[in-house]
C-alpha cells in the first residue's frame, strides 16, 4: 500500500529462472491469498466465485511479465477487487433470481434468524446487481470505501487520484445505489 | 438505511479462517503450487530472515520478496535498521570478499 513512486520496482522476468518464477509466485500467495480471497468474496458472494478470482489474480501475476513484485500487496488488492467486479457484471448481465447463488454463498452471521438471514442475502444481492451497474471506477472506490474499509485518503493514494475527486465520486455512487436499492426493495428491477 | 443494511449484509459474506484455508489449499492445487514450504507468511517469518538477508545469503527471489515486505512493512524497516532482531548465528558459507588472483 505504501508504494513510493521513483523507485526501481523489481517484477517477475522472462529472464527469471522458471524455479525461482514459482518460488516467488508461491511466496506472494503465501502472504497474500486470505486478503485476495477475503475481497473477492465479499464482493461476489461466492466462495468458488472467489477462488476463480484468486487464480485468476495469481496467474496473471505469473504471466505478465511486468507484473510488479515489490508492490504486490495493491497489486494484488485492486487486482482482485476488481476481477470481482468484473464477475459481477457477467453474472448481472444475465438476469439471475437474487437468490440463485445461495447454495454458494458463505454463511451469514451466527445467531440470526432463518428470516433474517434470507432478507440479509436477498440485500446484498441487490447491492452486488447496483454495485455491477456502477461505471468500474466508480465501484472500485465504493468497494473501497465500504466492504473494505479504507479511508478517502487511502483511496486516493491507491487509485493515483485527489481525495475531492474520491469525495464527489462517492456521493454520486451512493445516491445511485440508494436510488436503485429503493427501485429493487418496490419491485421495479 | 437500507444502503446501509446491504453493505453490512455484503460485508457478512467474507469467509472465516477455516473457509479461507481449504480454499487456498483448492486454488494452490490449481495453480500447481507448493505455498505451504518455507511461506514467507509474517513479519516474525521476516525478522527471523534478516540476519541472512544482510549476510546476501539469500537466493534472488527470496531476496526480492523480503525487500517487497520491507518496502510494505514500517516494523520490519525499523527492525532491519536499527539490527535488532533476535541473533541468530548465520551458519552459511561466506562469500569471498573478493577473486582469487592466481
Amino acid at each position: 500500500m505504501n508504494s513510493q513512486e521513483g523507485e526501481p520496482v523489481a517484477a517477475l522476468s522472462p529472464a527469471m529462472p522458471l524455479a525461482e518464477s514459482r518460488e516467488i509466485l508461491s511466496q506472494l500467495f503465501a502472504e497474500h491469498h486470505r486478503r485476495v480471497l477475503a475481497a473477492a468474496c465479499r464482493i461476489t458472494g461466492s466462495v468458488a466465485d472467489a477462488e476463480d478470482v484468486a487464480q485468476g489474480v495469481f496467474l496473471r501475476l505469473a504471466s505478465d511479465n511486468a507484473a510488479p513484485i515489490s508492490n504486490a500487496r495493491s497489486y494484488l488488492y485492486r487486482a482482485a477487487i476488481n476481477g470481482a467486479l468484473d464477475l459481477l457484471r457477467r453474472r448481472n448481465a444475465a438476469p439471475v433470481g437474487p437468490l440463485e447463488d445461495a447454495a454458494g454463498i458463505a454463511s451469514a452471521g451466527q445467531g440470526s434468524s432463518p428470516e433474517a438471514d434470507a432478507s440479509g442475502k436477498e440485500l446484498g444481492a441487490w447491492l452486488r446487481l447496483a454495485i455491477s451497474e456502477l461505471s468500474p471506477r466508480a465501484a472500485e472506490m465504493f468497494t473501497l470505501r465500504y466492504l473494505e474499509d479504507l479511508g478517502n485518503r487511502e483511496i486516493a493514494v491507491l487509485m493515483e487520484t485527489s481525495q475531492a475527486v474520491v469525495a464527489v465520486t462517492l456521493h454520486h455512487a451512493r445516491s445511485r445505489l440508494k436510488k436503485r436499492l429503493r427501485e429493487l426493495e418496490g419491485g421495479k428491477q | 438505511m437500507l444502503l446501509k443494511a446491504a453493505v453490512q449484509a455484503m460485508k457478512t459474506d467474507a469467509p472465516d479462517a477455516a473457509q479461507v484455508a481449504e480454499s487456498a489449499k483448492r486454488v494452490a492445487d490449481r495453480l500447481n503450487i507448493d505455498f505451504t514450504a518455507n511461506a514467507i507468511e509474517s513479519c516474525k517469518d521476516v525478522a527471523h530472515l534478516l540476519p541472512a538477508y544482510r549476510a546476501g545469503n539469500l537466493s534472488s527471489a527470496r531476496s526480492l520478496l523480503i525487500e517487497a515486505h520491507l518496502r510494505d512493512c514500517s516494523v520490519c524497516r525499523a527492525l532491519l535498521r536499527s539490527g535488532s532482531q533476535t541473533t541468530v548465528v548465520n551458519w552459511s558459507a561466506p562469500t569471498p570478499a573478493r577473486a582469487f588472483a592466481w
